[in-house]
């Protein structure tokens, strides 16, 4: 049986960063794919590359001081690798749609929120052909029907609300509003509940997850939390310093994690039933992307190095079905 | 909005009391003495004693300021001792040309230090960028008087494109006034002559009063919009998709323009004060000259005139900046 074709396949794909110190090399190659409707997770430290992955992707990293060193992008069947502003600014008003971190920062301050949701439903209409573009009062109800489509209550009101006035679930959820505006293939969520209330969170999560359901819609979650990832995606991507490491699907992933750094992650999460004396991490800290580690670029801080990580770079290997490792000692189905 | 706007007026009103205040007090314990000067220099001191009475300067100062105070606000500023005329009709002839001036002058600066600003942000270290920086450091070194000077001697005596100075031609035909304001009277009564006139005469004294200013908010604008464009929410737009040109010029700019409004308040107080250099220069029939020629023949009344007014211009204009605020962002207005 033939694979379905992949929504967004990345391939190999390295980008580096000029900065004053020297030339940072961001990602190595990345290989990461999304079928569509598939909820995939990508989990790692802060500064691991996996923000820097998808807005590269969509092109919203300023080249330069970024460029592309290595591999391609394509989406939907379309190489996007190097595709130019007006492309790329299509594919990002209609299939791929984003959330974001912070949704204090992420609305305008000066604006209603009705303004920038209409803002946004309008730029997307601007790429359809002109009989198929809204009116102002389709617009209008357009706005309404988004924002009571993430729950938010009293839509109508809200819309003359300025972003101030909301609470930060609220923010978030006109966010995922404007995101939904262009019925998207893909939904990228960049960590989009680290500033919430846990409580908050876990709406916000439910809120994700059954959207991607009934719309039928790929999503990417970018997280440095596995719960927030494992509560809405069928497969996670374990990236450090810009690379991936272990690629798995959640089940998989909890029950048999491969590589060193994914069991230090998994370790590394409080549980309620164990000792409370001392929090596990992993030791060390993540490297100088100026001049990376040669080899594996974890092995400085792993306990099992041998020769071999030192010197050389580990290729990701599929031991079990659709479970891929990039480890000399772990990959491959070893161990 | 509304509760925003009434305590701003509360607060004018109270600063030009204490406008009033302090120049009334700086007036009076200042060394010299108004009765004396006004008696002329061989008078009696019973003609001097007359005159203090009759100017009511020997009441204790608290009677005299309440008195003063009574008088400016029924519009009555004193008598000029140097034109014999009422302050307050003097005023009306001369304040109105500097006002056009000072108009016209942030006017410029306005509507080319603003897209100018944006343009430097969104052109960031590339040419434009550069060139309009030049612009801008070249525009606060010149001083106002020398740039005048420059500007008279190669487009009015060079080139001969626009006249050397003046307000108007003596021999035109002034328009029955409505505002005072001869740009704005000339085109109120059709008389478009006039008012081609007018311009022609105000566009130098203008470029020269706006140079500064027009350097300040490029600066300022520049710099608001570069960080601004480096804001989250700047990020948001550009993800879905809106068009460059409705971020950099409406959601980015409409966030910067919060620091250049400011600047361009401060501006508006350091252009009243700059039009006594330029009005000498172009031979302008303003205020500033006014007040100069005042003070030197230590004539009080006309500069305390005077003075209230630009005081009391940069009061007003500042108001309507602080509105401004509120009508740009909602923050300040909820905060009242």
């Amino acid at each position: 049986m033939a694979e379905p074709a992949p929504l967004l396949e990345i391939r190999d794909y390295s980008l580096s960063i000029s900065t004053f110190d020297g030339v940072l090399k961001v990602l190595d190659g990345i290989n990461l794919s999304i079928a569509p409707g598939e909820a995939v997770g990508i989990v790692g430290e802060t500064g691991c590359g996996k923000s820097i992955t998808v807005k590269s992707v969509v092109g919203l990293v300023p080249s330069p001081p970024a460029r592309v060193e290595a591999g391609s992008v394509r989406f939907d069947g379309r190489d996007i690798t190097s595709a130019d502003e007006a492309t790329i600014r299509r594919i990002r008003g209609q299939e791929i749609a984003m959330i974001f971190q912070d949704p204090m920062t992420y609305l305008n301050p000066l604006f209603t929120v009705g303004r920038q949701l209409r803002d946004v439903i309008q730029a997307k209409d601007r790429l359809k052909p002109q009989s198929e573009r809204r009116d102002k009062r389709s617009i209008q109800a357009k706005a309404v029907e988004l924002l009571s489509q993430v729950h938010l209550p009293n839509p109508e009101r809200q819309l003359d609300a300025y972003p101030h006035q909301l609470s930060g679930g609220m923010r978030q959820r006109v966010l995922i509003a404007m995101a939904l505006a262009g019925a998207p293939k893909l939904l990228i969520a960049d960590e989009p509940t680290t500033a919430l209330d846990v409580t908050i969170q876990a709406q916000i999560l439910d809120l994700v997850k059954d959207l991607v359901e009934r719309l039928g819609m790929a999503v990417l979650v970018i997280s440095h939390d596995l719960g927030v990832v494992a509560a809405i995606c069928q497969r996670i991507v374990v990236m450090y310093a810009g690379t991936v490491v272990e690629d798995a699907t959640t089940e998989a992933l909890f029950e048999n994690p491969k590589h060193p750094y994914t069991r230090g992650l998994l370790a590394a999460i409080p549980r309620l039933d164990g000792s409370a004396d001392s929090l596990a991490s992993i030791a060390g800290t993540i490297p100088n992307l100026i001049d990376p580690p040669r080899g594996c670029r974890f092995h400085p801080r792993c306990a099992e190095a041998g020769e071999t990580c030192r010197q050389a770079k580990p290729p990701s290997l599929e031991g079990a079905p659709g479970h891929w490792v990039a480890c000399h000692i772990y990959g491959g189905g070893v161990g | 909005m509304a509760l925003f706007v009434i305590k701003r007026v509360a607060l004018l009103g109270l600063m030009l009391i204490g406008l009033i205040l302090i120049m009334f007090t700086i007036s009076h314990v200042a060394p010299g003495d108004p009765a004396g000067v006004a008696a002329g220099p061989d008078a009696t001191a019973e003609m001097i004693e007359v005159i203090r009475k009759e100017y009511g300067l020997d009441k204790p100062l608290p009677m005299q300021f309440w008195i003063y105070l009574g008088d400016v606000f029924q519009g009555d500023l004193g008598r000029s001792i140097r034109t014999t005329h009422d302050v307050t009709d003097d005023l009306l002839r001369y304040f109105p040309a500097t006002f056009e001036l000072v108009g016209v002058a942030m006017l410029i600066a306005i509507f080319f230090g603003v897209p100018l600003g944006m343009l430097a942000a969104v052109f960031r270290d590339k040419g434009a960028d550069h060139a309009i920086r030049f612009v801008s450091v070249s525009s606060v070194a010149l001083p106002m008087f020398w740039l005048g000077l420059l500007l008279q001697l190669f487009v009015s005596l060079k080139l001969g494109w626009l006249p050397l100075g003046g307000q108007i031609g003596l021999m035109t035909e002034r328009p029955e006034p409505i505002t005072h304001l001869l740009l704005v009277d000339s085109l109120l009564r059709g008389q478009f002559e006039t008012f081609r006139e007018a311009f022609a005469h105000v566009i130098l004294p203008a470029i020269a009063l706006s140079a500064p200013a027009l350097a300040a908010i490029i600066r300022v604008n520049r710099a608001e919009m570069i960080e601004v464009l480096h804001q989250d929410f700047i990020v948001t737009a550009r993800a879905h998709g809106i068009s460059s040109f409705r971020i950099v010029a409406i959601y980015a700019l409409r966030n910067a323009m919060i620091p250049t409004l400011a600047m361009i308040g401060l501006r508006f107080g350091w252009m009243l004060g700059g039009t006594v250099l330029v009005e000498g220069v172009f031979d302008w029939p303003g205020v500033g000259l006014y007040a100069v020629q005042s003070a030197v023949n230590s004539d009080f009344q006309p500069v305390m005139g005077a003075t209230l007014l630009i005081g009391f211009s940069f009061m007003l204009a500042n108001f309507a900046i602080d509105i401004a605020y509120g009508w740009l962002d909602p923050r300040l207005r909820e905060a009242g």
